[in-house]
């Protein structure tokens, strides 16, 4: 039998993003850990229903927590084919071992870390006009990220 | 109990110019942003450049009020990296602010907003153990803004 209270996921978007080098690092905050900021080169998303590329400016200023979890925040802007422009803003947590979190970190050229050897899931609210494109508004959404060599990838899914 | 005010202390005053804003509607309200293109911050207390793609996001309120969200990332001359945030308001008033997100440029109006920092622990405390004000003007290709710190009792 369905249980009605276990929601479901249907895939809404995948964002690839391309990202400015280097990081800014903040180290020994008051409250422990580090603050970055990274920035957005470029990128672009598709999804079933929309596709199109990121507009320029914004990124993230995540806190590395003392116990090593990279609690990413993000804000940034999508711009449809059709010309809607979408706020995208994400949090979330990045953790894994401490040898593939260093690996994470460094991101050697053509070290490949495979996605499900790490945690990295966001929760992510996007904004924008009524209409064509505002369920995306009035959804929940997770992401599912996977850290590139010269950024990242993350697919969206819509919690039904 | 002391109705004093509380004393404050001129910090520094941050210079900023905006690339060409992102204005749309959203479900939350009419939006815009504000992207940095450079700033410093200059100042008895403090002596920085803007070293991020930093800015503003705003939602863009029918009674005119500008409601601001501020981050960005400051150098400062030593190389130290501090985290700016603010939530404040630009009174730009209800002509102006329609005539900005219908595409005109917003010429620099009267804001005001309260900062706070990320800086690392030591010889930076007074930016994170301290309540700050900010006021000055904002418009969508500038802003200049006199930042100041809550003085110790």
């Amino acid at each position: 039998m369905r249980d009605s209270l276990k929601p479901d996921l249907e895939f809404a978007l995948e964002i690839r993003l391309t990202l400015k080098k280097p990081r800014l690092e903040l180290n020994g905050l008051p409250r422990g850990g580090n603050r970055l900021s990274v920035q957005i080169e470029q990128g672009e998303f598709e999804g079933p229903l929309l596709k199109g590329k990121i507009l320029p400016g914004g990124g993230e200023w995540p806190h590395i927590r003392t116990d090593d979890v990279f609690c990413f925040d993000a804000r940034y802007h999508l711009q449809e084919d059709d010309g809607t422009i979408i706020l995208i803003q994400n949090s979330g947590y990045r953790h894994a071992s401490p040898e593939v979190q260093e690996r994470l970190w460094a991101l050697r050229p053509g070290d490949v870390v495979p996605p499900d050897a790490y945690y990295f899931r966001s929760m992510t609210r996007f904004e924008t006009a009524p209409g064509k494109h505002d369920w995306l508004a009035r959804h929940v959404f997770v992401g599912v990220g996977e850290r590139l060599e010269k950024g990242n990838r993350l697919r969206y899914y819509k919690v039904v | 109990m002391d109705m004093a005010p509380p004393k404050l202390q001129h910090a520094f005053t941050l210079k900023l110019r905006y690339e060409t804003p992102h204005r749309y509607p959203s479900t939350t309200g009419n939006r815009a942003s504000l992207q940095i293109a450079e700033g410093s911050a200059d100042g008895p207390l403090l002596t920085a450049e803007v070293a991020d793609d930093g800015g503003e996001l705003l939602i863009i309120r029918p009674d005119g009020v500008l409601e601001l969200d501020s981050r960005m990332m400051l150098r400062a001359a030593d190389g130290t990296m501090i985290y700016w945030r603010a939530l404040g308001f630009v009174n730009a008033g209800a002509d102006r602010a329609a005539a900005f997100f219908a595409g005109e440029d917003l010429a620099p109006a009267s804001m005001e907003a309260a900062p706070y920092f990320d800086a690392p622990q030591g010889e930076r405390d007074w930016m994170t153990c301290r309540s700050f004000i900010a006021r000055g003007t904002l418009g969508s290709r500038s802003a200049e803004i006199d930042v100041f710190r809550m003085q110790p009792e």
